[in-house]
């Protein structure tokens, strides 16, 4: 495989991953909307936790799959 | 040979690398929504906590004679944020809810001659009687006012719910 198709690849498995998780949030998002209007205000915490954490995930994901085009790039990867 | 310029890395030439960088790019972005639904999360938690109820106590709302029998009152409790509906029976039995609809939010008004609390934004129908919903999108009861009377005086005592 070519190189920049390897980095293709390799950002493309990172997009896929990302984009989960950024649907998991907007139905996060939604459904917090919803509690709080509601006024069940118990559950706006626990959504919130979560939505930080995917998003840390999700810039977790980014950075390595940076990382490994770096090194890829650097010819550190065959 | 001169150096590559910069500028050249983000506009490629080939169709192979031009995929490459458009691919990385749109995963920097994603993880910037990504952070932006976070932090509206947050907001969301930090709204939540401007709008806990404060402790419910003992207050005047108004007195008998406002409210005929069959009929309604609106009176606000236990801020004057928090719309509330007192409703009187034909028997003279007093019930009163949150007049926020449990759906969406918007205020629910008594139809007399249905008999029953109605919500005019996405037609939901609660009962008079204890506050649950019975038809439309609303799937929670209407918080309840403890209703207190004293003579002609009515007080709201709490808000269960
Ligand atoms: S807001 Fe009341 S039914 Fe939707």
């Amino acid at each position: 495989m070519r190189s920049s198709e390897q980095g293709t690849t390799l950002f493309s498995a990172a997009c896929a991953f990302i984009m989960i998780v950024v649907g998991l949030q907007l139905w996060l998002v939604s459904a917090s909307v919803e509690a709080l209007l509601s006024g069940e205000l118990d559950v706006l915490g626990p959504a919130a936790a979560a939505s930080v954490i995917l998003a840390l995930a999700s810039g977790g994901i980014l950075l390595h799959a940076l990382d490994l085009d770096r090194r890829r790039r650097k010819g550190g990867i065959p | 040979m001169r150096p590559e310029p910069r500028w050249s890395e983000d506009f490629p030439v080939e169709w192979e690398r031009d995929h490459y960088i458009t691919r990385r790019e749109l995963a920097k972005f994603l993880v910037l929504g990504s952070m932006l639904l976070a932090g509206a999360n947050v907001l969301i938690r930090i709204l939540g906590f401007r709008r806990a109820k404060p402790d419910a106590s003992r207050r005047r709302i108004g007195s008998l004679s406002q409210v005929p029998l069959g009929g309604s009152m609106l009176f606000r409790y236990p801020t004057e944020g928090d719309p509330c509906i007192l409703l009187r029976g034909e028997d003279g039995s007093l019930k009163a809810y949150s007049q926020v609809c449990t759906h969406l939010s918007c205020s629910v008004i008594y139809k007399r001659e249905a008999g029953k609390l109605f919500c005019p934004c996405h037609c939901g129908y609660f009962s008079p009687a204890d506050g649950r919903p019975t038809a439309g999108p609303p799937t929670r009861p209407l918080p309840r006012i403890r209703i207190e009377r004293d003579g002609e005086d009515l007080y709201a005592t709490g808000r269960e719910g």
